[in-house]
């Protein structure tokens, strides 16, 4: 048992500070040492786990809100739809995800998407389901509509399209889950000349070629 | 100390005095030595009571007041000879410089405009042998640091920050300036904008091809003898003999016994009048509106010097049209009802946007700020105090990106919970913007309905509230 003895530094003797390295200590109480140090090290450094839902100041720097009551599962799969002749298929993901930047920030639980746009003639002219990118999705979500919180929403921002971004209405159409619809609307932003699509948008106004259906129905697969 | 102060000022009216005609040539004449410039030259500072004493001179400026301050609305109609260059003006009459000179008397007064233009403008009238006055208008464009150089009594090069716009309706009959240096007198004639060069409302520019005619040394004199130098005589004003030139210096940037209180709350409370006030009243009116409005807010080469221009908008794809100039240093926009009531990551980010263009344009920073009206009455302003730019970076569009899902999904700052009170975006906009995107001297301002500013800011995580005053 390793005796414990409250000292501080200066009241250490010289003489008893050269004796204090490892050689002079049993193996087994290095091994206890160590343990210790390791234990109180994960203990503190454990992630505090949040409901999905939880708020509040005093929750700490990368915290972990999870989904404990599984309310984002019904989401999960791939999606399938039809829209113009094109066939739609949006592929949505539970995942731990970092909320923040420069390391600061919170773990999330949030569904995150990637779409796969087939035209009638087969062509693909959008896939980003192969190489989903789990860090920078195209979809993010899903979060309360602000204007009307017993709505869901999930965030739609295409790439290389000037910041343009959309929300989506989620809204499931059976009791089973296995159909939802999305609509579309457009968050505001800003423009400028170095925008490829500004001519388009602000001369000719036209909508940006964001490739996705403004209304549209999906069935899980 | 009212001594103290006038000699400050009088080491200020060193480079001042050379900019009355126009010129920047003749600067490193005049400025050799100070003492010279103003051994003729008795100054006096008046209170509003000495002012009414004068007489015509208050009565020149209520009828410059009356009649020619340029109004919008309704009333605009009752003023006659409004005047462009006026429009929006305030002559404060609490605090007039007087300078005696050879028997000429000129008064400068301090002018705050209700356009927010930060500039220092002095309404300067001399009075004429008849009695009648002539003036103009100075406009000085000043950083803070230099009002603060020229308040602390030090001299400053204006090279380039002057502009003289002589105001038609107040008589400005003659263009000559007596310059005494020594024993020898230097008389010439101006050449301030003169006739066909600038059109009305446009300044002399001070240098470059396109500045004021060549002035003309029209005599020398030795004022110790009599007897005169020389003799040029190119007169090319109608009326030399009226002249005496106008002996002014910035007046209102500390040095004059005014604090120095350039702060964001003096500037918003400045800014809350007129033009500013009439575009917010305006947004107030399009928050219902499913698409945001603005306005860009720039720096205009007219007198007037703010210039708004309306945003253009792409109503299909809520998308405004938002370019920044080389003179753009502030926005005002709306947000609507399906928006959260406060900052976006974005906003921020154009915040930023607007504070690197001001510094790469050397636009003072003090200047620089974002307001937000929303459907809820509240109107917010972010300006800065004290912003080291040259290490803010404007956010990535993926940093952006992530910070609008933060803002939107982050349920401990939970932006988006619907029906909270104001103060509970304050603060949750706040705490998003310290930990996310902080910009350390940024202030936030809420800007009631009787236009009082309130800074809000965090105690911890606590909202905190500081009126101005």
């Amino acid at each position: 048992m390793i005796k414990l003895q409250k000292f501080t530094l200066a009241e250490i003797p010289v003489k008893e500070m050269s004796v204090l390295n490892l050689k002079n200590i049993p193996m087994k109480n290095i091994l206890l040492i160590l343990l210790l140090i390791f234990t109180s090290t994960h203990i503190y450094s454990q992630q505090q786990v949040y409901p999905l839902h939880a708020e509040g100041d005093d929750i700490p720097n990368n915290s972990y809100f999870k989904d404990i009551d599984g309310e984002l599962d019904p989401y999960v799969g791939v999606w399938k739809g039809d829209w113009n002749g094109k066939t739609v298929y949006l592929e949505l993901r539970k995942v731990k995800y970092f909320l923040g930047i420069n390391g600061k920030g919170n773990y999330r639980d949030m569904i995150l998407g990637e779409r796969k746009i087939i035209n009638s003639d087969g062509s693909i002219s959008v896939d980003r389901i192969s190489n989903f990118d789990e860090q920078v999705p195209e979809f993010k979500g899903i979060y309360s509509k602000f204007s009307n919180p017993s709505q869901k929403q999930i965030d739609f921002t295409p790439k290389n399209m000037c910041r343009k971004s959309a929300s989506l209405d989620i809204t499931f159409l059976d009791a089973a889950k296995t159909q939802m619809s999305l609509h579309f609307i457009y968050n505001p932003s800003t423009i400028d000349n170095s925008c490829p699509y500004y001519n388009l948008v602000m001369v000719q106004k036209q909508d940006f070629p964001m490739n996705f259906p403004k209304d549209i129905v999906l069935t899980k697969q | 100390m009212r001594k103290r102060i006038l000699v400050r000022l009088s080491l200020a009216l060193v480079v001042i005095f050379t900019f009355c005609s126009c010129r920047t040539d003749d600067f490193s004449n005049y400025t050799n030595n100070p003492d010279d410039q103003f051994q003729n030259r008795k100054f006096s500072v008046l209170t509003r009571k000495q002012v009414e004493n004068i007489g015509g001179l208050i009565e020149k400026v209520q009828n410059v007041e009356n009649n020619m301050i340029k109004e919008n609305g309704a009333d605009s109609f009752l003023k006659i000879n409004q005047d462009s260059l006026l429009q929006g003006t305030l002559i404060k009459k609490d605090s007039v410089l007087l300078i005696e000179s050879n028997g000429n008397e000129t008064y400068t007064f301090k002018i705050s405009r209700s356009s927010g233009s930060y500039a220092v403008e002095n309404l300067v009238l001399r009075k004429n042998a008849d009695g009648s006055f002539t003036g103009v208008l100075m406009k000085y464009d000043l950083t803070k640091s230099e009002r603060e150089i020229i308040g602390l009594g030090h001299s400053l090069d204006l090279t380039n920050k002057v502009q003289v716009f002589p105001i038609e309706n107040l008589d400005m009959q003659a263009r000559i300036v007596s310059q005494t240096s020594g024993c020898y007198t230097v008389t010439w004639e101006t050449g301030i904008c003169a006739s066909g060069q600038h059109s009305y409302g446009q300044p002399c520019d001070l240098v470059g091809e396109d500045r004021a005619g060549v002035s003309q040394i029209i005599s020398v004199s030795n004022k110790c003898t009599g007897a005169a130098v020389s003799d040029i005589s190119v007169d090319t004003d109608d009326n030399p003999n009226a002249g005496g030139g106008l002996d002014t210096g910035v007046w209102g940037v500390g040095g004059d016994g005014e604090l120095l209180n350039n702060t964001p709350c003096s500037i918003i409370k400045q800014q809350n009048n007129g033009v500013y006030k009439d575009k917010i009243k305006y947004l107030k009116t399009k928050t219902g509106d499913a698409r945001e409005y603005g306005f860009r807010v720039s720096k205009a080469t007219t007198v007037l010097g703010v210039q708004y221009q309306e945003l253009s908008n792409a109503v299909g794809t809520n998308t405004i049209e938002f370019k920044f100039f080389n003179t753009t240093y502030g926005a005002i926009h709306t947000h609507f009802e399906t928006l959260v009531p406060v900052f976006s990551p974005d906003d921020v980010n154009s915040f930023i946007g607007l504070l690197k263009n001001a510094y790469n344009n050397n636009i003072p920073l003090e200047e620089v700020f974002l307001t937000l009206v929303n459907p809820d009455g509240t109107v917010y302003q972010l300006r800065g105090d004290g912003i080291d730019v040259a290490n803010l970076e404007i956010f990535s569009d993926t940093a952006i990106d992530i910070l609008n899902s933060t803002y939107k999904n982050d349920t401990k700052y939970n932006l988006t919970k619907a029906n909270q009170s104001s103060e509970y975006y304050q603060a949750q906009f706040l705490k998003f913007m310290r930990d996310y995107m902080n910009i350390p001297g940024a202030k936030f301002y809420s800007i009631d309905s009787d236009d009082k500013a309130t800074e809000i800011y965090l105690s911890g995580n606590t909202r905190k509230r500081n009126e101005c005053p």
